[in-house]
């Protein structure tokens, strides 16, 4: 099927060697993003007694973690072990597995820059492109989002909560794209061509380490089009042709093996939570 | 036959005409303005008096910042620029007055000097409205709640910045094609800024703000933009109706 292509591409490369899994970014997002922690109990629900609880962060199943960080192992004993740490993001794929099967047109693939947007109001919670992202990189609200008492005085003006019933995922921090156009013609330029780091996600600032490089993959000042086009760079599940957006750089031949989900016949490649 | 003889008793085709425009008449024009609920803002407040009168310029109040966000209404620090008042000074000229700090109506009738001295209205009706804007917000620290007669919902991101270049004049040659979106009378006589687009007409020459008309069920203002002009607009501009480009 064909790629849509765009003038500007916003992709990102992640330096696995250089994560340390602090989980920095996964936090950086959940306040950027007003994802709310998970609150096994409900203040506002008086009839608790005769309801169930809400599930608390220990399901992982349930918790929203639009960047997640999953802990990677060469399974091999020691002194050979080894662990690594891959942030995953919503790959923003070229070719979206989740866009052609949403029945309402609630995720689309068509803005320049290739970020695949989630419009919360006109979901309908089918929960179609869950079941189609072989990324995981979506996420159900099983539950209406709840702020601890002051919390939600720290909402952020960048991003709407969702309500329960809706799928929600990464949108590489999409009104900081927005801001930084803004600023642009603020200032006389060329709201479509930033320069590179005046648009960034708040995964790729708060990194420690700075793994997260973020910027056009199709602009040559910007940095990830290098890093892109490095040796070390692969992307995960390739061979599924959906083309992500979103690079991983390592110089550790098992960890590529495993991007790709390599299964080397023994069972040896496997993904856990972190 | 006896039941044909009474329809005909009753007029034929008649009565179904005047059931039929009565329906259209309560469906269109009456029951419409029942789902509206007609909003007052918190005080009067004449545009004109400070436009005209005083010579501020829009942008004295509603201006771009440097990162080219819109600070759209201005905040008690920048009415305290010419509506110079201590509010410590007025709070214990009313605890001296043996007055409730929270009885606004008991403050405004005190007509204390402290706050009668910083009044720079003339007339009465202009000097009760700033006496309002004083007591009730300006001494109390409480920022006004003025009510946006464009209120969007908070999933869409509205980039003033954007819009800032459309000019009026320009946008007259395709007013038939905006004709459902702008009030063509905005084309009569195209005004420098372009605020009449979306906004108020005129607003800054008015000495009263209308009350919102706000909808009973949605609680949206009937002035809000919706969906479908944003998109007739940037459709006919060639502009992008990608989803982000507005939402988030």
């Amino acid at each position: 099927m064909e790629i849509k292509e765009f003038k500007i591409k916003w992709g990102m490369v992640i330096d696995i060697d250089k994560c340390t899994g602090c989980g920095a970014c996964m936090v950086g997002c959940q306040v950027e993003n007003n994802i709310a922690p998970m609150t096994k109990k409900d203040p506002y629900n008086y009839v608790q007694a005769l309801t169930t609880h809400r599930d608390d962060a220990s399901n992982k199943l349930r918790t929203l973690t639009w960047m997640t960080v999953y802990e990677l192992s060469n399974k091999k004993v020691f002194p050979d072990h080894e662990v690594a740490y891959l942030p995953r993001p919503c790959m923003q794929c070229g070719h979206p597995a989740c866009v052609p099967v949403c029945p309402v047109v609630a995720t689309d693939k068509n803005e320049e820059g290739g970020i695949v947007s989630q419009i919360y109001p006109r979901c309908i919670g089918c929960r179609y492109c869950m079941a189609a992202c072989p990324y995981h990189a979506r996420y159900f609200n099983w539950w209406d989002p709840l702020w601890p008492e002051g919390m939600d005085k720290g909402l952020s003006p960048n991003a709407s909560v969702r309500p329960r019933g809706v799928v929600e995922k990464c949108s590489f921090c999409h009104s900081r794209y927005l801001d930084a156009k803004n600023k642009a013609r603020a200032e006389g330029s060329d709201p479509m061509d930033l320069a590179d780091g005046a648009y960034n996600t708040a995964c790729a600032e708060i990194c420690p380490t700075k793994a997260i490089t973020f910027g056009d993959l199709n602009n040559p000042e910007h940095k990830v089009y290098e890093l892109a086009k490095s040796k070390k760079s692969f992307r995960l599940l390739e061979k599924l042709g959906l083309d992500p957006q979103v690079y991983y750089m390592t110089e550790r031949e098992w960890v590529r093996m495993q991007g790709d989900n390599y299964n080397g016949g023994d069972g040896a490649a496997s993904n856990n939570h972190g | 036959m006896e039941e044909r003889k009474s329809s005909k008793r009753c007029g034929g085709v008649l009565p179904f005409i005047i059931g039929f425009l009565a329906t259209c008449i309560l469906g269109w024009a009456v029951i419409p303005g029942l789902f509206f609920k007609k909003v007052e803002q918190p005080f009067r407040f004449s545009h004109a008096i400070h436009v005209e009168d005083q010579g501020l310029d829009c942008d004295s109040c509603h201006y771009f910042r440097d990162d080219g966000s819109f600070s759209g209404f201005p905040t008690n620090e920048a009415c305290e620029d010419c509506h110079a008042i201590d509010p410590e000074e007025a709070m214990e000229a009313i605890a001296e007055a043996g007055i409730d700090p929270n009885d606004y109506e008991a403050i405004m009738q005190a007509k204390l000097d402290v706050i009668e001295d910083s009044i720079l209205s003339a007339s009465e009706e202009d000097i009760q409205a700033e006496r309002e804007y004083l007591v009730k917000y300006l001494i109390q620290g409480k920022e006004v709640p003025w009510l946006n007669y464009q209120y969007q919902p908070d999933n869409v991101y509205f980039s003033h910045q954007a819009h800032a270049e459309l000019d009026i004049a320009e946008l007259a040659s395709m007013k038939n094609e905006l004709a459902r979106v702008v009030d063509k009378s905005v084309f009569d006589e195209p005004a420098e800024q372009n605020c009449n687009l979306c906004h108020l007409k005129d607003v800054h020459t008015s000495n009263d703000l209308p009350p919102l008309e706000r909808n009973i069920l949605s609680g949206y203002s009937k002035m809000t933009m919706k969906m479908w002009k944003c998109e007739r607009c940037h459709a006919l501009m060639g502009q992008s109706n990608a989803c982000y480009t507005c939402h988030k």
